[in-house]
C-alpha cells in the first residue's frame, strides 16, 4: 500500500471484523441459551434429549442440493481469498 | 429338516399369477434384489429360487438367526415369516450365532457356502458380501446409537435380557368344555368374564393404538418443523456465503486495479544513457 488511508482497505478489514464478531457473539448465545433452557428442568432436559435425537434422525439427503451449493459456494470463496495473495493482500 | 404342525411352508403356485409389483414387493420381503428390469419370467425365477431355498433350510437354524437378530416372532412362525424377518437384519456380529444359523443366513444372503466351510470362512464371506455403503451406513448407526445411549439411557438399565419369543395365539376353551368343567353357573360367568377381559382388552388396544398414532403424528409434525428450520438455516448460510463472495469479488477487483495504476511507468530502453 503507498502512503495514506486506503478507504477501501479499511472498510474491508472493518467489515470482516464487524461480521465475524457478530457471527460469533449471536452464535455462542444462541447456543448458551438453549443450553440453559434445556438443562432448566427435568422436563426440559428430556426435552432436549429428543430434541438430539430428532436432529440426528435428520436425513442429510433431503438437502443434499442446498448442501451442494454451500459447498460449491465455500469453494469458490476460499478461491478468491487465496487469488488475492497474487494482487496484495500479502503486501 | 425339522418342521412343526402349523408351519406355513411358501406356496409356489400362486406366485406366477401376481403382478410384476407384487412378485418384486415378495421377492424384497424375502431378502432378494428385484429390479423392474428384470422380465416378469426372471423374477419368477428368482422367487421360485428362493422358495425352493427355504424348503431346504433348516426351520431350527433361521429361528436361531432370528433369536441372535432379537426379532419379535413367535415360536411356530413358519420359514416364510421367518424369511421375511432375516432379510432385515443387518447385523454383522456373528459371535452369538450358532453354525447351522451361520450357514442358513450366508445361504440367504446369497453368499456361496459349503457346509463343510470353517466358520471363520463363513464369516469372512459375509463380511466380504456386504455392500460399501451399507458398512458405511452400519458404521455411522453404530456411532450414533452409542453416543444416544451414552446420552439417553445412561442412567437406565440396560442389562441384555434373555430373548423371548412372542406368546402364541391363545385358544379359549369352549363355553360346553367350560359348564362341563365348572358347572352351569360357573362356566357362564367365566365365559362372560372372558368376554368381558376380551372387551376390555380390545378397548385398551384401541386406546393404544390411538396414543400411538398422536404420537407419530406429534413426531411427524416435529420433524417437518426440524427439516423446515434447517432449510432456513442453510438459506441464511447460503446468502451469507453469496454476499461474502460478492465482496471478495469486488475485492480481487479492487486489489487488481490498485495493482496495476500503483505499478511505475516502465522507462523506455532509449532514454537510458550509458555511463562513460
Amino acid at each position: 500500500m503507498s502512503g495514506g488511508l486506503d478507504f477501501f482497505e479499511t472498510f474491508r478489514w472493518l467489515l470482516a471484523l464487524v461480521c465475524t464478531v457478530y457471527a460469533v457473539v449471536v452464535t455462542w448465545r444462541s447456543l448458551v441459551g438453549w443450553l440453559v433452557y434445556f438443562r432448566g428442568s427435568r422436563e426440559t432436559a428430556v426435552l432436549g434429549r429428543y430434541t438430539l435425537v430428532l436432529l440426528m434422525r435428520t436425513r442429510l439427503r433431503r438437502f443434499a442440493g442446498e448442501l451442494t451449493q454451500i459447498l460449491a459456494l465455500t469453494a469458490m470463496l476460499i478461491v478468491l481469498l487465496y487469488a488475492h495473495r497474487g494482487w496484495g493482500l500479502q503486501n | 429338516m425339522s418342521g412343526t404342525k402349523n408351519e406355513k411352508e411358501p406356496k409356489a403356485p400362486g406366485v406366477s399369477e401376481l403382478p410384476v409389483d407384487e412378485l418384486i414387493l415378495y421377492g424384497r420381503q424375502l431378502g432378494l434384489t428385484l429390479d423392474k428390469k428384470m422380465g416378469h419370467g426372471e423374477l419368477l425365477r428368482r422367487v421360485r429360487e428362493r422358495q425352493e431355498l427355504l424348503l431346504e433350510l433348516d426351520r431350527e437354524a433361521m429361528l436361531d438367526v432370528v433369536v441372535w437378530a432379537r426379532r419379535p416372532v413367535r415360536a411356530s412362525a413358519g420359514k416364510e415369516e421367518l424369511a421375511k424377518q432375516i432379510a432385515t437384519v443387518g447385523k454383522m456380529d456373528f459371535k452369538s450365532l450358532s453354525d447351522c444359523g451361520l450357514m442358513a443366513l450366508a445361504r440367504l444372503r446369497g453368499v456361496p457356502v459349503h457346509t463343510t466351510d470353517p466358520r471363520e470362512q463363513v464369516e469372512a464371506k459375509l463380511r466380504d458380501s456386504e455392500p460399501f455403503w451399507h458398512r458405511v451406513r452400519r458404521k455411522r448407526r453404530e456411532i450414533v446409537g452409542g453416543l444416544v445411549d451414552r446420552m439417553v439411557t445412561s442412567k437406565l438399565e440396560n442389562g441384555g435380557s434373555d430373548y423371548r419369543f412372542l406368546p402364541e395365539e391363545s385358544h379359549e376353551p369352549s363355553l360346553k368344555k367350560r359348564i362341563a368343567e365348572e358347572g352351569f353357573v360357573g362356566g357362564i360367568a367365566q365365559t362372560l368374564r372372558g368376554v368381558a377381559d376380551d372387551y376390555v382388552r380390545e378397548k385398551l388396544d384401541e386406546i393404544e393404538l390411538r396414543i400411538d398414532r398422536k404420537l407419530d403424528e406429534i413426531d411427524r409434525r416435529l420433524g417437518e418443523w426440524r427439516d423446515k428450520e434447517i432449510s432456513n438455516r442453510l438459506r441464511i448460510i447460503k446468502i451469507t456465503l453469496v454476499a461474502s463472495v460478492i465482496v471478495a469479488v469486488l475485492s480481487l477487483g479492487y486489489n487488481y486495479v490498485k495493482h496495476w495504476s500503483d505499478a511505475p511507468p516502465e522507462q523506455p530502453a532509449a532514454q537510458v544513457q550509458p555511463s562513460p
